[in-house]
């Protein structure tokens, strides 16, 4: 071993990597030069001797087998075309190719016709404590299978001069049934009591609301700024979990 | 380019395609396999091969590709910290050779099989092959700041091991 070699000068590395690296095998240069001939002359139109069938094999082998290859990429091409149709078709019907109010009013016709049957529900009248100073009172209402008729009666000892109060009286709501859907509620409010109607105006949503939930959820939300002098920019809302409260149905 | 003057080329390149191929493969079956399947890919290909002084580079390009596929589908990583295995394959390819210099470098030889893949490559490409930083870039894929990176250290990494294994200066 030689102790004295250095790593310092290129061309000493250089030196060290040439003469450091294995010789080519010669089992690795016959398979290149195998290679290389059975590429050059396998689609070439060389003349053959009679034992030499090879040229004739593969070229025929080729030609089967690319033409099966398209076959099969058409008739690929062919089934997702079908498919992809088949599923757009699909699709659009449900989704766009109707006027979402058609789609909806026959939904609903549908749960219409299956529950013309059904009963109007009472919703138990409740006394629901909001936070310290105020209690919501459910009366009146009912759900029936064109929706909930909410009726709410808040009592309160909040002076709502005292801009810290929350006035639940005028307060927009949202409802989220019990699967986790939520749904903008359109309000009336009245002197004493706020009565907020799921139904007339709920119709085309109507469906999409589950009238079989256990509860629902009232949260309710504010907009930024002076919702009066500035635009209403849907998805703005500030949601008040903390002041939401659950009403019973059943 | 014709066929003939591309089989020349690739005849003349079997010592670069080895060592491209010996640096990302160990065994040497699988790099008869992945250039084989790399020569047989150009040949196919050539038509789309667009400036026929690039003819190399573009076989290079192919080679490697070839050789990570090998890899990945054989699932033949070879363990580039055996040492034993390394200095085997080394003493068993140069036992019958002629130049008697080799001799005194297998532990160069042995050095570069702990270096990793990308890093052995970029060393072969410098110093074995002659291509510059901004050539390995392109046909690596990577950047030249990379490729300088990747040099330097594999070449800390060798003197780093030469010095403490064999006592270089």
């Amino acid at each position: 071993m030689n102790n004295k070699k250095t790593f310092v000068n290129h061309e000493e590395i250089m030196d060290q990597f040439v003469f450091s690296f294995p010789e080519t095998p010669e089992l690795f240069k016959q398979a290149v030069q195998k290679t290389v001939e059975k590429n050059l002359y396998q689609k070439q139109p060389i003349s053959r001797s009679d034992n030499d069938y090879t040229s004739t094999t593969d070229n025929t082998h080729n030609r089967t087998w690319k033409t099966l290859k398209v076959v099969t990429a058409s008739l690929c091409i062919l089934i997702i075309g079908v498919v992809v149709y088949s599923a757009e078709s699909a699709f659009s019907y449900d989704q766009f190719s109707i006027d979402d109010r058609q789609v909806e009013k026959s939904f609903t016709s549908e749960t219409t016709t299956e529950k013309t049957s059904d009963k109007i529900i009472s919703i138990p009248e409740q006394t629901i404590e909001i936070d310290s100073r105020t209690t919501a009172r459910v009366i009146n209402s009912t759900i029936s299978p064109s929706g909930i008729i909410l009726n709410i009666q808040f009592i309160t000892t909040s002076d709502y001069s005292n801009k810290s109060s929350r006035n639940y009286n005028s307060t927009k709501y949202y409802v989220e049934d019990s699967n986790g859907n939520r749904k903008l509620l359109i309000g009336y409010p009245g002197d004493a009591a706020r009565s907020v109607k799921l139904g007339v105006n709920w119709s085309a949503d109507i469906d999409d609301f589950d009238t079989d939930s256990e509860y629902i959820k009232m949260i309710p939300y504010t907009i930024p700024g002076n919702s009066i002098t500035s635009n209403y920019i849907p998805g703005t809302e500030i949601m008040d979990e903390e002041h939401s409260f659950i009403i019973r149905l059943k | 380019m014709d066929k003939d003057t591309f089989a020349k080329l690739v005849i003349e390149s079997t010592d670069s395609l080895y060592r491209i191929s010996k640096s990302i493969l160990k065994n040497d079956s699988d790099c008869n396999d992945a250039v084989s399947e790399a020569i047989t890919i150009a040949f196919q290909k050539l038509h789309t091969l667009k400036n026929d002084n690039y003819a190399k580079t573009w076989l290079t390009r192919i080679l490697i590709n070839e050789c990570y596929r090998q890899q990945k589908y054989h699932h033949r990583i070879q363990l580039i910290s055996n040492k034993n295995e390394s200095v085997m394959n080394y003493l068993e390819h140069n036992h019958s050779t002629s130049h008697p210099i080799s001799e005194n470098y297998y532990d160069l030889y042995e050095a570069m099989s702990l270096l990793n893949d990308k890093q052995r490559l970029v060393i072969t490409f410098f110093y074995y092959e002659g291509y510059s930083i901004k050539e390995i870039s392109q046909l690596l894929k990577v950047s030249q700041g990379t490729v300088k990176s990747r040099l330097s250290i594999a070449r800390q990494k060798l003197k780093q091991y030469l010095e403490e294994e064999y006592g270089y200066e």
